[in-house]
């Protein structure tokens, strides 16, 4: 672990050895005396919860969600320091990639004025066989809104990486930590061995098409140049980062010569261009590329219209460029509950189903759906998101105006983790 | 006693007999029971634990002994008698942790620690950290007897860590 990511406060941990001694002593002598004396009630005054060793306060704790234990954290010391201490919220991390939930991403409207603005997080369990879902609303992100323009989010380690607006950003929604990332942020990484987030930046030097590719990472001050043999290329669309890899479809030098997706691997900071069917990067910024199963994949279909079927590409194999294409139906009775809005295609969850869901909020009040597509199975399933779009009092409470322009995104696995960056940048 | 039963003795002297299957729950009692540790009145002595929490620890591990014997008898039971089997018994772990006071909780599980019932741990960790949930930091310190040692500029500190967004 290099630099400073997360913060492991050594100081405040010192504390939490001295209770942790307390108690077996306590515990033990609790045992022996409880009916001979009145010991008992003087030690009646100290708190049970600390007379437990510290692993069974860490199995207490780590029970929490996330939230709660933000609470916790204010409780006392004790367990300020071992909520946040490394190995807690490791443990934390680990416990909570287990419960599979998504996130969506809603911003009120690009007709708001900037103190308007605001794209509000939900996180949703996933549940099989629920053909409705409650949402928990998770947290705000002041003066930021998606556009027809720009507007990602991806998942990386318990933080969200966004694109809107505004700068690129990252956020925790556990902690409600912001973070903006310098402008020339283009795309993030997680490198999940060294536990590194990475902001790149790739930028074209002189008109010739030569791009300059700067790495700053989460923790280390400032920019690095990173030497790169790879011959000239255009980005084209964002990113989507897998397994310490961040993929985005590019033409090499440009347009329409030589389509194919730029893989930055985000622990040795080396770039790679992968060459890709002419389809995979046909629809340009509109192209989707998403973690299929680890793969990289990318989804193809007509952006504006009322597709009735898509083609899933799969990146088989990185090192002889191989894809796989497979064709599947989607019935077109299912835009019934669309109305005219754009589907896009957000991912996979745990189960390997694709979500695929509205890229905006309807203009009126009416209930909103994503749909499930398992793909080895050829089935669908469709879930209708509570509380909403079709909550009246929600919309007019936050500014979701009538005129449109609420913009919707969805990650489709996202883990808790209560990390926090003391000194991101 | 038949063949099957074994005793177990208190901190405080008191006797249970109990199935040696229900006790083999316990990697501790297992470890004793292959052992032959026994005391003088052929009882399994466990001096961390009292009468009374080792009264709940024992009904707890009878409940589920049945539990796991009924999976044997019916491998084939549908997925609808799952669920309710798996309903029954959360039912009863619920009422189970209802009947005790905090204090009882905690007691319960250090002697599940101690005794290695890794489910119960769970069982009663989980309850726990339910009580914690939805309070407020003020309502766990009251719950849990916790003095606030944080400094009002200490507090705010981690307060401003919680409220980041809105900074």
């Amino acid at each position: 672990m290099e630099g400073m990511e997360l913060d492991p406060n050594p100081d405040d941990l010192k504390l939490s050895r001295i209770p942790a001694k307390f108690v077996l002593k306590s515990h033990q002598k609790r045992h022996v005396c409880n009916e001979e004396d009145d010991d008992d009630e003087k030690e009646g005054s100290e708190s049970e919860l600390d007379w437990l060793p510290l692993d069974l306060k860490m199995a207490i704790l780590i029970r929490l969600p996330g939230k709660s234990l933000m609470n916790v954290k204010l409780v006392s010391k004790m367990y300020s320091s071992i909520i946040r201490s490394r190995g807690f919220i490791d443990s934390y991390y680990a416990m909570s990639s287990t419960q599979s939930r998504f996130v969506v991403a809603l911003s009120n409207g690009i007709f708001n004025t900037i103190e308007q603005k605001l794209i509000f997080l939900f996180s949703f369990s996933h549940e099989e066989e629920s053909s409705s879902l409650v949402p928990n609303f998770d947290m705000a992100i002041p003066s930021a809104n998606f556009s027809f323009l720009s507007g990602s989010c991806d998942s990386l380690h318990g933080f969200l990486s966004v694109t809107s607006d505004y700068p690129h950003m990252l956020c925790n929604p556990i902690t409600e930590q912001v973070i903006k990332l310098p402008m020339h942020t283009r795309y993030v990484g997680y490198d999940p061995i060294g536990d590194d987030h990475k902001a790149l930046s790739v930028e074209s030097r002189n008109r010739n098409q030569h791009l300059e590719h700067k790495v700053l990472t989460l923790g280390v001050q400032g920019w690095r140049h990173i030497q790169d043999t790879i011959s000239p290329y255009s980005p084209v669309s964002s990113g989507v980062c897998i397994n310490g890899f961040v993929y985005y479809g590019a033409y090499s030098p440009d347009r329409p010569m030589n389509p194919g997706v730029v893989c930055f691997h985000v622990r040795s900071e080396k770039l790679s261009y992968v060459k890709a069917p002419t389809d995979v990067v046909f629809y340009g910024s509109d192209s989707i590329f998403i973690d299929y199963k680890g793969k990289l994949a990318s989804i193809v279909r007509d952006p504006c219209g009322r597709f009735r079927s898509f083609d899933l590409w799969i990146l088989e194999d990185l090192q002889k460029h191989e894809w796989s294409k497979q064709t599947c139906l989607f019935p077109p009775h299912l835009w019934d509950s669309v109305g005219d809005i754009n589907l896009t295609f957000t991912g996979t969850n745990l189960a390997g189903e694709i979500i695929i869901a509205p890229k905006l909020l309807s203009h009126h009040v009416r209930p909103f759906y994503i749909f499930f597509y398992n793909v080895a199975k050829n089935y669908i399933r469709r879930v209708r998101l509570l509380g909403i779009a079709d909550d009246p009092e929600f919309r007019r409470s936050y500014g979701f105006l009538d005129k449109g322009g609420c913009h919707v995104r969805i990650v489709p696995q996202h883990f808790e983790s209560i990390a926090f960056f003391k000194d991101p940048l | 006693m038949s063949s099957n039963m074994i005793m177990l003795k208190s901190s405080d002297g008191a006797s249970f007999e109990i199935e040696e299957a229900a006790a083999r729950k316990s990697k501790i009692i297992a470890n004793m029971i292959e052992v032959e540790c026994v005391d003088e009145d052929k009882a399994i002595p466990l001096q961390n634990v009292t009468g009374n929490i080792l009264a709940l620890v024992i009904e707890y591990c009878n409940k589920h002994i049945v539990d796991d014997d009924d999976d044997v008898a019916t491998e084939e039971a549908s997925e609808e008698e799952e669920e309710a089997k798996k309903k029954k018994v959360d039912d009863w772990e619920a009422e189970f942790m209802n009947s005790m006071s905090l204090e009882t909780m905690f007691e319960l599980l250090l002697a599940a620690n101690y005794l290695n019932i890794k489910s119960l741990i769970d069982l009663v960790c989980q309850t726990i950290a339910n009580n914690i949930k939805d309070k407020t930091p003020e309502e766990v310190r009251k719950i849990f007897s916790i003095e606030n040692d944080f400094t009002p500029e200490e507090e705010e500190e981690i307060r401003k860590e919680n409220a980041w967004a809105f900074g």
